[in-house]
């Protein structure tokens, strides 16, 4: 790999990464402002607890209480910055290769020695640099917030074990919408199958656990996986990551064999 | 045989066929581009010129039949025959955010390596001004912009489709000359164009191309007899349509009081002569399409049957 597409992309999504970086950092330090207020109204508590189960399962929040450094930091980070995000995340794996072939940008970079398998891994590989560095940004926030506010007692490690399941979710979804990218062939057919598997992956989930037949299905959905909601509480587990890994192998090894094999749009 | 006597092959197809669903988009092409010589592929719009383009660059898989570029397969050695292989799509589509500098930068370096200091010499000789950023730049000057970099790493083979579109007389004659220096080097262009006299002006030979099928191959003098352009003169008398009539290469006369319109192939000097006869107060002359070319000419019979006949 000689990392000219690489290096390109990232060139091309700088600002992109920055205003992420700085815009979540300060998302994080602002919850860590007004949590003190939280911390001392249990009320809080109960008004959660008195959802419906159908809102907290939405929520993902059926193990955390709200009033803890650790419950709150989910609810107001674990929960919707990877749906949040997750928008960006699919709106750069699109642009990749369905983005490019729609323009015709990808005909001038494939006719020259570059082989497709590189193309699909330069890009994946620099979105995915674009997902680490805005991640590590959150971590930063959170380190510096732990520090700043008085109160707000977070336990790092099992935040960076709750980003580092995040950044899973995220890189999944990122294989996935090139994965549909390469197979629907047209970008907006692409981008409403992405919004579909996202919302529907996410409401099977969510709402799965409070029905049985529903909670059968749930293994497909890819947020089952996401077990960020236990590492905030210091529950370690290993097996929803090693499943997002392969996930990502997977879905990576399909888009380039089924790239290599189609016909590019004119 | 080429043009120039040289006999090594540098494109060479096999019964190359693409069908989308029920549209058959080229049928069975047998070609040879031989090394140095200009391949002018001439077609009406639709009739298959970047498809076989975007084949031989395996941007497209064939539904059968195949091709080699430099002695290599198309669809198994792609990268490897793109390093000796400079291209220009007919649609140019640029980076909007990046400057001319930068676009050649990121393309030379895909390719390996960027020639700086010829890129600029050809810029310069296109008058292309490279750092204004591309989303700046005129239809004319972004073709500029595909051609030096198709054209920059000095590529064994060129293969461009519709090179000359936007561009000015100009400019265009200066490409013209680039294109007799690069086959004085004794590298190889394979360009598509649906103009007539850009390819009389440039090629050796021509590969006529029409729904699909390759209709004809020739040598550019044989397509220069095979051309016919219409006439009309307006006259301050009525003409007499048989002296027009049995002129050599003259057809289709007909008179409508002082106005004759006929069509002429080949040489113009008895056309000329008998209209000086008259008293000449207008005179239009224009070139047919290349799909009436081929209707005059070849009608629906294709290049193979019309060999084996």
């Amino acid at each position: 790999m000689n990392g000219v597409i690489l290096r390109r992309t990232l060139q091309d999504s700088r600002y992109v990464i920055l205003a992420w970086c700085l815009g979540l950092a300060f998302w994080v330090l602002l919850l860590a402002s007004v949590f003190p207020a939280i911390e001392g109204s249990p009320e809080f508590n109960q008004i959660l607890e008195a959802y419906p189960p159908v809102v907290r399962a939405l929520f993902m929040s059926d193990l955390v209480e709200i009033i803890t450094p650790d419950g709150f930091t989910w609810m107001e980070f674990g929960t919707w910055i990877p749906m949040f995000f997750g928008i960006q995340v699919v709106v750069d794996g699109l642009a990749a290769l369905a983005g490019e072939e729609r323009r015709g940008t990808l005909d001038l970079v494939l006719s020259t020695p570059i082989p497709r398998w590189r193309v699909v891994m330069e890009k994946f590989t620099a979105i995915c640099i674009e997902v680490t560095v805005v991640i590590l940004a959150s971590y930063c926030g959170f380190v510096a917030a732990t520090h700043l506010v008085s109160g707000y007692t977070l336990d790092l490690n099992n935040t960076a074990w709750m980003l580092f399941t995040m950044w899973l979710v995220l890189l999944v979804m990122l294989a996935l919408t090139m994965t549909v990218s390469v197979l629907a062939r047209r970008r907006g057919t692409a981008a409403g199958i992405m919004v579909g598997l996202i919302l529907g992956s996410y409401i099977l989930n969510a709402i799965g656990q409070l029905n049985q037949v529903l909670d059968k299905l749930r293994p497909l959905s890819f947020f089952y996986y996401y077990h960020g909601q236990e590492a905030m509480m210091g529950k370690l587990e290993f097996w929803g990551p090693a499943v997002h890994a392969l996930m990502i192998i997977a879905l990576t090894g399909i888009t380039v064999v089924a790239f290599n094999k189609r016909d590019l749009a004119v | 045989m080429s043009a120039k006597g040289n006999d090594e092959v540098v494109v060479r197809t096999y019964a190359l066929t693409k069908r989308y669903d029920s549209l058959l988009a080229l049928e069975g092409l047998d070609l040879e581009v031989y090394r140095g010589e200009i391949f002018g592929y001439l077609g009406p719009n639709g009739a298959g010129k970047t498809t076989t383009i975007r084949l031989l660059m395996d941007f497209i898989r064939p539904t059968s039949g195949r091709a080699e570029i430099l002695g290599m397969d198309t669809r198994t050695q792609g990268p490897e025959i793109k390093r000796h292989v400079g291209y220009l799509p007919g649609e140019l589509a640029l980076w909007g955010h990046l400057t001319g500098r930068q676009t050649l930068e990121y393309l030379g370096r895909l390719r390996g390596e960027f020639p700086e200091g010829y890129a600029l010499e050809l810029a310069e000789r296109l008058g292309l001004d490279l750092d204004k950023k591309v989303r700046e730049l005129s239809h004319g000057n972004r073709q500029k912009l595909g051609l030096v970099q198709t054209m920059m790493n000095r590529p064994e083979l060129m293969i461009m489709d519709e090179p000359t579109i936007g561009l000015d007389p100009l400019v265009r004659q200066e490409f013209y000359q680039m294109l007799d220096e690069v086959r004085r080097e004794g590298r190889t262009v394979f360009l598509s164009s649906h103009d007539l006299s850009e390819v009389e002006r440039t090629c050796d030979r021509v590969g006529i191309l029409r729904k699909g099928r390759l209709q004809s191959v020739e040598h550019v003098d044989a397509l220069k007899h095979v051309a016919f352009k219409r006439m009309t003169l307006y006259l301050a008398e009525p003409p007499s349509a048989g002296d027009f009539e049995k002129l050599p290469g003259v057809s289709d006369v007909s008179v409508e009081g002082n106005v004759i319109r006929f069509q002429v192939s080949g040489e113009l000097d008895a056309v000329i002569k008998e209209a000086a006869k008259y008293h000449v107060i207008d005179l239009h002359y224009e070139e047919p399409s290349l799909e009436e070319i081929f209707l005059t000419y070849y009608g629906e019979v294709p290049y193979e049957r019309r060999n084996s006949a």
